[in-house]
């Protein structure tokens, strides 16, 4: 993939932005004080994504303070040419594709795909689980549709258990029904997450070693909640059945695939406890290269690399080793506060220095 | 009149679709075209008071047994749950099917606070408990909904003596009978996935 121009009105700091990168534009650096629009620029180009922000912010937060509306443009290449605009007002959305309106927003996802590094990725490696399950439902949703609809389902039908289970006086041969479909769920969920975090542990020890180049094995560890020996829908049923007294006294279901946990190791130890910040810094990255990755292995797309002040951490050398990674991308937009970094990119030929000024993109000359 | 008028509008607002805006808009058309207005709605009292359930199967109609379950014409050994009478509408385009109908009234929905009692399922083992169905085609919509409610009634109507069976292929899960094509629904409704 390939953004060609880029529009925004009322977009954040943005009022009135209007932007068109050449062919021979793809690896574009984006140098500017702190405070400028930097992230926000990087937001704009991964909205059209999800249509979402990749920040924790509503949509509102997104409007120009003191306007009441934004609108965004995007045309990029995907071996054809697209187009993807949005209008947020009075808190719905207008999204037109290719001229077409869309009714329901996930006809938009996987129509433009980007990937976006953030600082926050380091809760990938760290965080809590809740954050770990989130991280890789998505990423395992580009690995395999059919992952994707049934966490799709199993929250469906987890919403209408809880809802079930707040009422004191249910009817029991519901829940039944409701453990019977949670099973069904459960037995592919669990599977999946098993052979794909199998698959991404070795990818990423492969990668950990390349570019971090220690001595030490790097994994990931698929943790499932429930617990029984062989998992077959029917033995999850059951399980979940012989739960059911306390689910029923807590009030809400407690068993599940929403309750499992995933961990990454360094050298057989726990990174929280173990890995220095740099090492953990690596880790994210890798994950959000192998994320990167499965969008070109199982989808064939070349995703959009959105990098927001992420190699800082790394040490000089690994820092360069990252970067020739990601080189192979069709496009890729990186954000530098100094210009020390620079001499990291000297090797490609498809340099651009952009910068903001007063909320205007504008192309810079430090090279 | 500004009392007056508030009043209809939040009236009108009730109906599905029709936000404060086209509400105000039709409160005026309404007062510039009294006579209109007033046809309009002697036609709905009209309606209102000749529509009503049929007792056996739930269907809107205006008799009561309605058409369907009045008709001689039809299967009698065969019957169709479906959830909403759009369902049913939807089926009958088909013409695929020459059967009996029972109506839920929706789906079961904790969610929505809707449980397996607020629905017709009473009603349904009335019907079924003497056995003179010989097969029940149950067409509850791809949803989660309606698979939960599909499991819930396969359960229930388990110790009757009867074949049930159930429409599924061709229609996407999260799709709905209502708006899936006359095409994709004839042939999930001939090729029945027995069970
Ligand atoms: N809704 C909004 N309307 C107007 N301005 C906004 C809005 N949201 C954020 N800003 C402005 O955007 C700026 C922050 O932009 P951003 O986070 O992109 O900075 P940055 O260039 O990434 O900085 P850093 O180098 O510190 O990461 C702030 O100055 C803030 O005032
Ligand atoms: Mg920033
Ligand atoms: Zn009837």
């Amino acid at each position: 993939m390939f953004v060609k121009s880029i529009s925004a009105t009322n977009f954040r700091n943005f009022r009135n932005l209007e932007f068109c990168f050449k062919e021979q534009e793809r690896h574009i650096i984006i140098k500017s004080p702190n405070g400028t629009g930097k992230t926000n620029f990087l937001e704009l180009l991964y909205y059209f994504t999800y249509l979402k922000s990749f920040r924790a912010v509503s949509d509102g937060e997104l409007i120009n303070k003191g306007e009441n509306y934004f609108s965004i443009l995007i045309n990029y290449d995907n071996d054809e040419d697209n187009e993807i605009s949005v209008k947020y007002l009075n808190k719905s959305k207008e999204v037109v594709y290719n001229n077409k309106k869309i009714k329901r927003y996930s006809e938009i996802f996987g129509k433009y795909c980007s990937v976006v590094f953030s600082s926050d990725d380091m809760l990938i490696i760290k965080g809590n689980p809740n954050y770990k399950r989130k991280f890789f439902d998505m990423f395992f949703s580009i690995i395999d549709i059919e992952y994707f609809y049934s966490i799709k389902n199993y929250n469906c039908v987890l919403k209408q258990k809880n809802a079930l289970l707040k009422n004191k006086s249910f009817d029991k041969k519901l829940l039944e029904i409701y453990n019977y479909q949670l099973a069904q769920y459960i037995n592919i969920i669990q599977q999946k997450r098993d052979e794909f975090i199998k698959i991404t542990s070795k990818d990423f020890n492969d990668k950990y070693l390349e570019i971090g180049d220690y001595n030490y094995s790097a994994k990931i560890i698929y943790y499932p909640s429930i617990k029984i020996k062989e998992f077959t829908q029917e033995n999850i049923f059951n399980f979940l059945m012989e739960c059911c007294k306390k689910e029923v006294e807590l009030g809400f279901s407690f068993y599940g695939v929403h309750k499992d946990n995933y961990q990454f190791l360094l050298n057989n130890l726990n990174f929280n406890s173990y890995a220095s910040f740099g090492q953990t810094r690596l880790a994210s990255l890798i994950m959000k290269t192998i994320q990167a990755d499965n969008y070109k292995k199982y989808n064939n797309i070349s995703p959009i690399l959105l990098l927001d002040d992420v190699i800082l951490e790394l040490d000089n050398y690994r820092k360069v080793k990252f970067v020739s990674k990601i080189f192979d991308y069709k496009q890729f937009f990186i954000t530098i506060s100094d210009d020390t970094l620079l001499k990291i990119f000297e090797k490609s030929s498809y340099l651009s220095f952009l910068e903001i000024i007063d909320g205007k993109i504008q192309k810079s000359n430090f090279n | 009149m500004i009392n007056d008028f508030t009043r209809l509008i939040s009236a009108l607002t009730k109906l599905p679709g029709i936000g404060k805006k086209s509400a105000t808009r039709l409160s005026y058309f309404l007062l510039k075209n009294k006579d209109k207005s007033k046809d309009i709605f002697i036609s709905i009292v009209d309606f209102l008071d000749k529509i009503s359930n049929c007792s056996i199967c739930g269907n809107f109609s205006s008799s009561d047994p309605c058409e369907i379950c009045s008709s001689s014409n039809r299967d009698k050994k065969i019957l169709c749950v479906v959830e909403e009478p759009s369902d049913l509408l939807a089926i009958e385009e088909t013409g695929c099917y020459k059967g009996q109908y029972h109506i839920l009234m929706g789906n079961i929905n904790p969610l929505e606070g809707k449980g397996p009692d607020n629905l017709r399922i009473g009603e349904l083992l009335k019907r079924t408990k003497d056995g003179v169905f010989e097969e029940i085609l149950i067409a509850t919509n791809p949803t989660i909904e309606g698979e939960s409610t599909f499991l819930y009634l396969q359960n229930l109507l388990a110790d009757q003596n009867v074949k049930i069976s159930k429409i599924a292929t061709g229609i996407p899960m999260g799709g709905s009978l209502e708006y899936a094509d006359k095409y994709t629904l004839g042939r999930a409704i001939q090729s029945k996935n027995y069970i």
